[in-house]
């Protein structure tokens, strides 16, 4: 419950903290960490994976490379031939 | 031989079933993160190849309603948490009641979408419906709203089926608790609901926070 009221209230300020980010033109990437660090809290412990079974963290993880290959292969090709 | 009420007849112990659970929901949660990871592929090349129209795009939405939807999903995650771990406890009262207010959040969210979508609609931003403009950024423009559609109307979906999930569960645990002797099917529950919310968490910065404040 006191872990749960924690991490609620660093979500609210990570998207309070976005929002500045935002009005400031911090840019883009800024906006991502911040989002990978809400994601990142609201995976380890509302959806509790860190106390889960090496095999259910191993699924987890395997989705990370997933994304990897998909967006880093993609990637790759728009990169080489659009010349950005 | 003896063996608690709440195990499956399937499995050997608690421990094997609780796990057995949770490795099928973070399966389903695997490929529900590559449906939607689609549809960010398609963004990403889509926001390479025109940034300017998808920059105009992200500032014609409203972000102040964004922002709100934002916080009651990530509030909504909170609840349901805690649903969950009095669920565990086998505090189903209160589980119940805090399923209610998830599901009640996850309406509000989807009532302050649908008025978005209403004022997109107005002036003219739906594609395939009554798409016009006739700015110096199409087809980008055309394009960003497609995806702002599409993703947000299947998110909209995934929205939808939580809600409904948790007032089933919401009924379960106040007038049917000993359908659940075991509270997994509740923390599968949840599971899905943190995930509909993990989605947002990177559609919010996708489609509304390009290129900051105009």
């Amino acid at each position: 419950m006191k872990t749960h009221l924690l991490v609620w209230i660093s979500l609210m300020l990570l998207l309070g903290l976005t929002m500045i980010a935002w009005q400031y033109h911090l840019g883009f990437f800024i906006a991502l960490a911040i989002a990978v660090a809400k994601a990142a809290l609201v995976i380890a412990f509302f959806m509790h994976l860190r106390e889960e079974s090496p095999l259910t963290k191993f699924m987890a993880g395997a989705v990370l490379f997933w994304l990897l290959i998909l967006f880093g292969f993609t990637l790759t090709d728009y990169f080489s031939r659009l010349g950005f | 031989m003896s063996s608690p009420a709440e195990l499956g007849m399937q499995f050997s112990d608690l421990r094997q079933q609780k796990n057995a659970y949770r490795l099928g929901a973070w399966v389903f949660v695997a490929s529900e993160v590559m449906l939607f990871a689609g549809v960010f592929l398609v963004y990403m090349i889509g926001r390479l190849t025109h940034p300017e129209a998808f920059m105009e795009g992200s500032h014609e939405l409203n972000q102040l309603l964004g922002t709100v939807n934002t916080g009651v999903l990530l509030t909504s995650s909170f609840t349901i948490a805690i649903a969950v771990s009095k669920a565990e406890n086998k505090k189903y009262r209160s589980a119940s009641w805090l399923l209610l207010l998830t599901a009640v959040m996850g309406v509000f969210f989807l009532g302050i979408k649908a008025y978005e979508w209403y004022e997109e609609y107005q002036r003219a931003r739906v594609p395939g419906l009554n798409f016009s403009y006739d700015g110096e950024h199409l087809p980008g423009l055309l394009l960003f709203f497609w995806f702002y559609f599409t993703s947000t109307a299947l998110h909209a979906l995934h929205v939808t089926l939580g809600v409904l999930a948790n007032l089933w569960f919401a009924f379960v645990c106040r007038y049917r608790p000993h359908w659940v002797p075991d509270p997994s099917p509740v923390v599968l529950a949840g599971i899905y609901w943190h995930l509909v919310d993990l989605v947002w968490i990177f559609l919010f910065p996708f489609l509304y926070l390009i290129g900051g404040a105009s």
